[in-house]
């Protein structure tokens, strides 16, 4: 237990934790240090005895560090989340149908149509190589001409799930449901 | 993933968010205790391979009026991210790598 909880009940615990917790998560907006000047002091406090803990120097984390103070952090609210819980019945719950949990389910293989002009028909074949597991894969590999009289026609007649259109332009994805 | 490398960093960011998530929800009453303790339960143990990277294809469409857009400052990059709180099983494909 950190020494800057030691007056906490679990739940204050659990929320400074959780916070500070969602404070250190990469985001892209805000620079690391913004973030951490803005802490509370009780979420300061936890941070500095955490970096103490790891004998880390400063008070901001590097990206280098982040994940080993987010990893104190998942075990300290762990401990805090799970101390009045039974464990054994959590293990109950939470693994003995793991294998129910995983199974994929049984579903028919969606229909795909990948659009490609001659130059893409390579990058085409190769799509259709990795989505043949998982989809029932037809390439439309003919003039524009055709495409533009056919394409959509025969699409929306075909049930199609996910349509891949490969354009020497940027790529486009057309969804249908 | 194949070599049990435990120490990714994005794994581990993950985890700290789906603990202070759960942490969240039960605060606002969204979920109960026993609930948000399964979940941090099950972040902590479990093994490597609950961590594998997973393709969610949702035909958007369907969802299109469900679609909440993720504040800038919550986002893993620039583009726009939404989450769909309520999204069902038959409403999305499931792709492993």
């Amino acid at each position: 237990m950190l020494k800057a909880l030691d007056d906490l009940d679990s739940e204050k615990i659990q929320r400074a934790l959780s916070s500070l917790a969602s404070v250190l998560l990469p985001s892209p907006s805000e620079d690391m240090a913004q973030r951490v000047k803005a802490l509370p002091t009780l979420q300061r406090n936890v941070l500095r005895e955490i970096r103490e803990q790891l004998a880390l120097s400063g008070d901001i984390p590097g990206p280098e560090e982040v994940p080993l103070v987010l990893d104190s952090l998942i075990q300290e609210l762990s401990a805090a989340a799970l101390s009045k819980a039974d464990i054994d019945d959590r293990q109950a719950r939470a693994f003995d149908d793991e294998s129910k949990g995983q199974e994929p389910r049984e579903r028919s293989r969606p229909r795909v149509f990948i659009s490609s002009s001659t130059e893409g028909l390579g990058y085409a074949r190769e799509i259709q190589a990795n989505l043949e597991a998982y989809a029932i894969c037809q390439i439309w590999d003919r003039s524009d001409s055709i495409l533009a009289r056919q394409f959509w026609r025969a699409l929306y007649a075909s049930q199609a799930n996910l349509i891949l259109q490969y354009w020497s332009l940027p790529p486009m994805t057309t969804w249908k449901s | 993933m194949a070599g049990r490398d435990s120490h990714s960093a994005k794994i581990t960011a993950q985890k700290a968010s789906l603990q202070a998530l759960a942490v969240q929800w039960q605060a606002n009453g969204e979920i109960t205790t026993s609930q948000m303790q399964e979940i941090v339960f099950m972040v902590t143990t479990a093994s490597i391979e609950y961590w594998r990277p997973l393709l969610y294809v949702v035909p958007r469409v369907p969802v299109d009026t469900r679609l909440q857009l993720v504040p800038i400052e919550k986002r893993a990059g620039f583009g726009n991210e939404y989450i769909i709180a309520d999204l069902i099983r038959d409403e999305f494909d499931l792709l492993e790598f």
